[in-house]
């Protein structure tokens, strides 16, 4: 039993061993600030903050509607808004391209009245990663809604606050956690998207390629840069991580 | 304002049908079972639960019609709502929740502080301002929301349990804030009380809640005329002294003496369970404090008890067993002794 335990905690533990004894730590500055990486690094900040902010933005407010009732509707919609965290992200990036695309249910109208084509754009990127990423949020929120006490925004109410005041000066600072929580894995899930992205927005350099896309593309002409880029996404995996600490580590 | 309220409400398998009158100045004390319904009638003047008929009248404003059209949300009906377990807010000073229905209000922060550290004061919590909910014991969370609930000057002042959630040494004290509080505030109040001993100390009148219906309801030294229920023959079966305490020495208005367990001074409500008198045939060995030679002027059976009503300087109702009632041959009327220890009685601040 043990040994399967120790054999499961390497199988862990060995790729990121294996990733550090490879980094090129010498060439690290040089290569993490090489043109082609700083384009990268700068279109996954922008993309996953917009993705992170889409996904407040959208995503609260359907959270919040999701906790207040078990409805057949509210049912359907969970299931809907969960199926991107257990879709294969390829599909979901085709399934957008379709939707979006020229002759795409939404893609079409939007090319004809508006003139605009969302495919292969930087908006593309966005939309990709926060319909992967969205989901994180929605779920955590509407947990955290769901455990907080309702008497509390009642209370609020007899004392003379409209329930959107009380929504928003009660029940969000009492779900502040979840939020946070939420957030965080939504905008690392965002920061990590590859698959819904190069499908749905290819891989151009500078408006397309996230640090991921800039990763697999760099494997196999310059490895070492590949190697930089990863041990920079791990750290900054782990730094989430870190501040996830409170919400995912706590030991009874 | 006066409040009268007449409705019907249908929740789950649970009716209400409630019809209450409390005038301005006026305390009226819930009393009953649980999930007689005490606390959803609370909500439903609050405007927290709709009413299916009937209406809920708060002063000329008609708020509640059953019919939806007119039904005043909870925000605009200037009531303060102590709950039970006070849920103050958590992310918030005790300052800042007692500001807080101020600032709903518009009022400008600094102001809205300034008026909830003077109600902080009025409840004795001067100092703990600062404190965050989690900081303060019940009684002082209990003390928070009561000021939180004052702040706003409402017209009606509606409290559930509000000593529920203090531990016995903070209960008195918090007693004593709420009928302090009582006093000064010129609206009407309906409290949820879970014991005779509150509703006494801090209610004019009490209505009797069960299962969904007042059974009775008016001043409370006449509910034990006629009870209306076992529950209310029970609830006011407890033996009730009025006195005024020096010490552990209650001295009764008839001029008899009891000796108390909690030191108090000045004058006092004390209850006593009428299972806590032990009745003998002689004078009881050792020296307990309260004991004397009553006669006995009556006996009334219950379903797995008797009832012995004793005479004299201090009447008192004792519960015994039927096989006591043999031993002792109360049947016969006489005279026994009864005895009552000191820490039995339930002293209160009158």
């Amino acid at each position: 039993m043990q040994a399967i335990a120790a054999l499961a905690a390497a199988l862990f533990a060995a790729p990121l061993v294996g990733l550090a004894l490879q980094v090129p730590w010498p060439e690290l500055s040089g290569l993490l600030l090489a043109d082609e990486t700083v384009d990268a690094l700068w279109l996954s900040l922008q993309c996953s903050v917009a993705a992170a902010a889409l996904s407040v933005v959208l995503g609260l407010p359907l959270a919040t509607w999701l906790a207040g009732g078990d409805s057949l509707l509210h049912r359907s919609v969970r299931v809907i808004a969960t199926l991107p965290m257990v879709l294969p992200p390829v599909v979901g990036g085709i399934a957008l391209l379709l939707a979006f695309g020229q002759h795409g249910i939404v893609g079409h109208p939007l090319a004809q009245w508006f003139g605009v084509t969302v495919p292969f754009t930087t908006a593309s990127v966005v939309l990709a990663t926060t319909y992967v990423a969205m989901p994180y949020f929605v779920l955590t929120v509407e947990g955290g809604i769901r455990s907080c006490d309702p008497r509390y925004a009642a209370a609020a109410t007899t004392l003379g606050a409209t329930p959107w005041r009380a929504f928003c000066t009660v029940t969000l600072p009492m779900v502040a956690p979840s939020l946070r929580a939420g957030l965080l894995v939504a905008w690392a899930r965002a920061l990590g998207e590859f698959g819904a992205t190069i499908t749905f927005a290819g891989s151009f350099q500078g408006s397309t390629r996230t640090l991921p896309l800039a990763i697999y593309h760099a494997l196999e002409a310059q490895p070492d840069a590949a190697i930089a880029l990863s041990m920079l996404l791990l750290l900054v995996s782990a730094a989430v991580l870190f501040l996830l600490r409170r919400q995912w580590f706590r030991t009874p | 304002m006066n409040v009268d309220v007449d409705f019907t409400l249908q929740r789950g398998d649970f009716s209400l049908a409630v019809g209450l009158q409390v005038s301005a100045g006026e305390t009226l004390a819930l009393l009953g079972p649980n999930g007689a319904g005490k606390s959803t009638t609370l909500r439903v003047l609050a405007g927290l639960h709709a009413v299916a008929s009937g209406h809920v009248r708060l002063g000329d404003q008609v708020v509640d019609d059953g019919a939806g059209a007119g039904f005043v949300p909870p925000e605009r009906r200037g009531v303060g709502f102590v709950f039970q377990d006070h849920l103050l807010f958590g992310h918030l000073t005790a300052r800042d929740n007692v500001a807080y229905g101020l600032r709903s209000r518009g009022v400008k922060a600094r102001l809205a502080r300034t008026v909830a550290d003077d109600w902080l004061q009025r409840v004795g919590l001067g100092a703990r301002g600062d404190a965050r909910p989690g900081e303060l014991s019940g009684g002082e969370a209990q003390r928070v929301a009561l000021a939180r609930a004052l702040a706003v000057k409402p017209q009606l002042l509606l409290l559930d349990a509000p000593l529920a959630a203090a531990d016995a040494s903070a209960r008195l004290e918090l007693r004593r804030t709420l009928q302090t509080q009582l006093r000064e505030f010129s609206g009407a109040c309906v409290l949820v009380a879970h014991d005779l001993g509150d509703a006494l100390a801090l209610a004019d009148k009490v209505a009797v809640l069960e299962s969904g219906r007042v059974v009775q309801q008016g001043r409370l030294a006449e509910l034990g005329h006629r009870p209306a229920s076992r529950y209310v023959a029970d609830l006011v079966g407890l033996n009730c002294f009025r006195g005024v305490c020096a010490g552990n020495a209650l001295r009764l208005a008839g001029g008899a003496e009891l000796f108390v367990g909690t030191p108090h001074d000045g004058a006092v409500i004390a209850t006593l369970h009428p299972r806590a008198v032990a009745l003998f045939r002689e004078r009881p060995a050792g020296s307990p404090r309260n004991v004397w030679c009553a006669p006995v002027l009556g006996l009334e059976r219950a379903v797995d008890c008797v009832r012995v009503r004793l005479g004299g300087d201090v009447p008192v109702i004792a519960e015994v067993t039927e096989a006591a009632v043999r031993d002792l041959e109360l049947d016969g009327g006489g005279s026994v002794w009864a005895a009552i220890k000191a820490t039995e009685f339930r002293v209160a601040p009158a």
